[in-house]
């Protein structure tokens, strides 16, 4: 124990570790400082001067030697003395000089104590005196923390500031890898924070310097996180996180650059987690250097297995050659493992979706194995995979049940060996091969092994409950892990990923990697899907440049949009102001009706910017009114300015489901999928529109009243369809006949509407499925005006699709507005205008083709009275 | 940071290495070595895994029980228990060795040094 060095301290900062208070008192000043880093330097130096002595010595030995080798040879030891061999022995001197000093160095920094009771909280002690048993804490801190804490002092005493305060400590360690790490990381720049800063200390009071019990508070508590964390001494990245939690200013500062103090503390423990692997990963491979890779076992007791191993692979094996993945987390399915295990000695199944993990909690199991930390009855045995593949091969798998019979009794005669089955489905015949499963448990039953089977939970419940196999394996679920593991499991495996495609993520770019995932990815499961995605992401960064590259969340959205054709990366600029411009693109393509497109585009902008509800469809809208007055175009031109293609649009004409059996065409049964839950799923990022909607069956509605509510759907195979990433559009003529005749009478749209909801529409909607909408948007009968602006979006599809054909077509103004004429029906909307044009003008235009009156680079004038004249182009 | 204190350091140190390098020797570098020697000994102990054999001497090896097997297999591990326990004793012998040597290398590398040093005169 040493003494308290400075008795003139008022107070003394310290925590109390089993029972005995560690504090922080050494003196540090300028001097101090300047002392230890004269220190430090000169024992480089010192080191150098030695290296250069014991060389030079041994050189001289060498010169000494081949000038005069006759005189060393043959004269023995002690002969007489030799100049040669006085060389060579003090460089030998030297060498154990040299040695002392690098074991030394190892040993500087002594290793924290394990706290046995749980650690209290940094306390201040009104005198010296007051202490009870102590201690120094200094002797653990790190070169790189100590560095840092002189650095603060010169740095306080610079500004002329009275103490050393949590700002200047946080300053001085800006140098420091970790902490450069840290930022990197966090994806927060110092240049940003510096004017804060700056401001910030020059408020702090002036006068002669000190390290007092601020500073010496905060290194108390950098002490007690790295006691309570487990590490071996006390870092930058401890004292960093100690003066953020207790610093509100810093975390305001953090959070000012996006880096929430969630993240920031996620991120410290992403630096140790690397420290943490590095370590359990040492002292896997010590221990692994005694678990046997062959067949025989420590004891002698097994056999050989020739055909096993033909058709298996040794999982111990590939553990101890360094082959298999860390197992992170996972405790609770670890424990039931091994309590099935060795509790009633029963097989067990895994049952999980493709990617949760159970191959890799097998992997654990055998990293267990390998380091013997398993119950006895796993001590000393190898985990072995059978290969279903080499069992059911060969002529349609026939003698399988031989081979597999084979393997089994070379499993029981070795007695050492405990069977991985992946996919045990296989074996009852669900990939076409023959039925095994009465083999394989007529032999479990024998009780000479047991095994680790696993599968997925559709083939647990269509193949393994009805098998004769359910009674002999123990189920053990394992569910996809939530955001916490996944982001330990990511932070685990990113290192490779990272040197791999020379790329550096960022926090915020797994926290995508997740987010994104679980919303947009629905066929797979975390946490494969993230870190196949990381991968991807990772590769697309890492071709970039030549140097390390940054993959922030940006990248990840990208891929996510790329992937899915949603557009999730942050709003642009230049987006950001064709977003507010919405209505206007929207007006390019449809006509009037200026409350149904501003209803839209609210809902887009909402959806863009993420302020929508995630667990519901992007937006539910219904859309009435009469025929042809754009209710699909808008739709269209939805799908077109969300999901980039009008073409992702899942359409329905409900006329089609007007019965109760319908019900099962939409979304399946008796084992079959149906047409909306199966488009969904394969489009899950689309519109739906739901054309008449009045005239589907009424528990079709009470669906969708689902659908809208959740946004998801359970279809006829027991699946859960996801249809939060779809805008759901249903249209209906339902009131058409109210909504002309109060347009005709000039009734506002808002009033007719109302009146809508009061009467017409409860004939066939109930309330609480129209309170599901977020909009009810009338659309109006057009106008003359309205069907002339249509007419002359109608001609110029026709412009462009003459002009691919190398013809230029024109129209006058009259022309154009006699064509809406003909075509304008208050009734039809904009319909009949189609059929005009057709026969008006594209009739025409193709007897001119057909008869070779026209040809490239002539232009057609469609003139007032409907004709066509033709300009023919100069010859060439 | 001044180049005289740092020269000074640098002299300091060095003449630290060398002078308290003997106490280091026969003091920290001593427990130092007895812990190598007590983590290597562990480690070859566990790997030649005496133990598990006198644990499993009546138990046949490679699975063969018939008595002429037992009979085998009893006499084949007690030679290998020999065997490993004379591996054992080699490796103490070599450990006593190797301490042996660190505690005479300084006195022998200073004992040389004096005698061959008259070659100068």
């Amino acid at each position: 124990m040493e003494a308290v060095k400075n008795k003139k301290a008022k107070v003394i900062a310290g925590v109390t570790i089993d029972g005995v208070f560690w504090h922080f008192e050494e003196k540090v000043t300028s001097e101090t400082g300047a002392q230890f880093e004269a220190e430090q330097s000169g024992r480089k130096w010192a080191f150098r001067f030695l290296l250069a002595m014991g060389g030079f010595s041994f050189l001289l030995a060498f010169l000494a030697f081949v000038l005069q080798p006759e005189a060393v040879i043959g004269s023995g030891v002690f002969g007489s003395p030799k100049i040669a061999l006085f060389f060579f022995w003090v460089s030998a001197l030297f060498g154990l000089v040299i040695l002392s000093q690098v074991i030394e160095r190892k040993r500087a920094v002594a290793v924290l104590p394990i706290a046995k009771e749980a650690a209290g909280q940094v306390t201040l002690l009104p005198s010296a005196e007051s202490l009870g048993k102590h201690d120094e804490i200094g002797r653990f801190l790190s070169p790189e923390l100590r560095t840092a804490l002189y650095a603060a002092m010169e740095l306080a005493k610079k500004h002329g500031h009275t103490q050393v305060s949590d700002l200047h400590l946080f300053l001085a360690m800006m140098p420091a890898h970790s902490i450069r790490m840290l930022f990197m990381r966090l994806a927060v720049s110092f240049e940003g924070m510096k004017g804060a800063i700056g401001r910030k200390m020059s408020a702090l009071p002036k006068g002669p310097v000190v390290f007092d019990s601020v500073a010496r508070e905060a290194v108390a508590g950098a002490f007690l996180r790295a006691v309570v964390a487990k590490q071996k001494t006390v870092g930058v990245v401890e004292l960093f996180s100690e003066i953020f939690e207790n610093n509100p200013f810093l975390q305001e500062l953090f959070y000012s650059l996006e880096a929430e103090a969630t993240e920031v503390r996620e991120t410290v423990q992403w630096l140790r987690i690397n420290t943490k692997l590095k370590e359990r990963f040492e002292s896997f491979r010590q221990s692994a250097a005694f678990k046997p890779t062959g067949p025989m076992n420590r004891a002698y007791t097994s056999v050989a297995t020739p055909f096993l191993d033909r058709v298996s692979e040794d999982l111990t094996d590939l553990g101890v050659k360094g082959y298999l993945p860390m197992l992170m987390g996972r405790d609770e399915e670890m424990a039931l493992l091994l309590r099935a295990i060795e509790g009633g000695h029963q097989s067990v199944v895994l049952v999980g979706p493709v990617g949760v993990g159970k191959k890799s909690i097998v992997s654990g199991l055998a990293e267990r194995m390998i380091q013997e930390d398993v119950p006895e009855i796993l001590q000393d045995k190898r985990l072995v995979k059978i290969s279903i593949p080499h069992i059911l091969s060969a002529q349609g798998g026939g003698s399988a049940d031989e081979r597999l019979l084979y393997t089994l009794q070379e499993v029981g005669k070795s007695g050492n060996i405990i069977l991985v089955i992946d996919g045990v489905e296989q074996l009852m015949g669900s990939s076409g091969g023959p039925d095994l499963s009465a083999i394989l448990s007529s032999e479990l039953e024998k009780g000479y092994t047991f095994v680790i089977a696993t599968t997925s939970p559709q083939a647990y419940t269509n193949y393994v409950e009805q098998n004769i196999l359910h009674g002999a394996l123990q189920k053990i679920d394992i569910r996809e892990p939530d955001n916490a593991l996944t982001m330990k499991v990511l932070q685990s495996k990113i290192g490779a990923v990272e040197n791999k495609n020379h790329s550096i993520f960022t926090y915020e770019a797994l926290s995508s990697l997740i987010d994104l995932s679980a919303r947009y990815m629905h066929e797979s499961f975390l946490p494969k899907k993230a870190i196949l995605l990381a991968e991807e992401v990772g590769l697309d960064v890492g071709k970039r440049g030549a140097g390390w590259q940054t993959v922030g969340k940006e990248d990840v959205a990208s891929i996510i949009s790329q992937k899915t054709n949603i557009p999730v990366t942050q709003v642009s600029q230049d987006e950001g102001q064709k977003l507010l411009s919405l209505e206007s693109r929207m007006h390019e393509r449809v006509i009037g009706q200026d409350e149904a497109v501003t209803s839209i585009a609210n809902a887009l902008r909402r959806a863009r910017v993420d302020l929508r509800s995630k667990d519901r469809p992007i937006a539910n809208f219904l859309f009435l009114g009469p025929t042809g007055v754009g209710k699909t175009e808008l739709a269209k031109t939805t799908a077109e300015v969300y999901f980039g293609n009008e073409n992702s649009m899942l359409r329905f004409d409900m006329s089609e489901f007007q019965d109760q059996t319908s019900i099962a065409r939409l979304i399946g049964g008796n084992n079959e999928s149906g047409l909306l839950t199966e488009a969904v799923r394969k489009s899950p990022f689309a519109l739906v529109l739901l054309d008449e909607l009045e005239k589907a069956h009424p528990d079709i509605l009470n669906l969708f009243l689902q659908v809208m509510d959740d946004g998801r759907l359970t279809d006829g195979l027991g699946r859960t369809i996801d249809f939060t990433n779809v805008i759901l559009i249903a249209t209906s003529n339902a009131g058409t006949g109210y909504i002309q005749e109060q347009v005709k009478l000039g009734t506002a749209l808002g009033d007719i509407k109302t009146q809508l909801m009061e009467t017409e529409l409860k004939k066939h909607y109930r309330p609480e499925f129209l309170n599901r909408f977020d909009g009810i948007v009338v659309f109006k009968p057009l106008t003359m005006d309205d069907v002339a602006a249509i007419a002359y979006l109608m001609i110029n599809k026709v412009i462009q699709r003459l002009s691919a054909k190398g013809i230029t077509f024109k129209a006058t103004d009259q022309a154009i507005h006699e064509l809406a004429q003909k075509g304008y029906d208050p009734q039809f909307g904009a319909r009949p205008l189609r059929r005009v044009i057709q026969e008006e003008v594209d009739n025409s235009v193709a007897e001119f083709m057909l008869s070779g009156q026209v040809d490239r680079r002539d232009t057609l004038v469609l003139n007032e009275g409907g004709e066509i004249t033709i300009e023919k182009a100069k010859a060439l | 940071m001044s180049v005289g204190l740092t020269l000074t350091n640098t002299l300091s140190q060095t003449a630290r290495a060398i002078f308290l390098w003997p106490v280091w020797w026969y003091t920290k570098g001593l427990v130092w070595v007895v812990e190598v020697a007590k983590r290597m000994t562990i480690h070859t102990s566990r790997q030649l895994a005496v133990g598990v054999w006198v644990k499993n001497l009546f138990v046949p090896m490679f699975g063969l029980h018939d008595w002429q097997s037992r009979i085998i297999s009893v006499f084949m591990r007690s030679l290998q228990i020999a065997g490993r326990s004379m591996g054992m004793l080699a490796w103490f012998a070599l450990v006593i060795t190797l301490a042996v040597l660190y505690l005479l290398a300084p006195l022998v590398a200073g004992g040389m040094i004096i005698f061959h040093i008259s070659a100068f005169f």
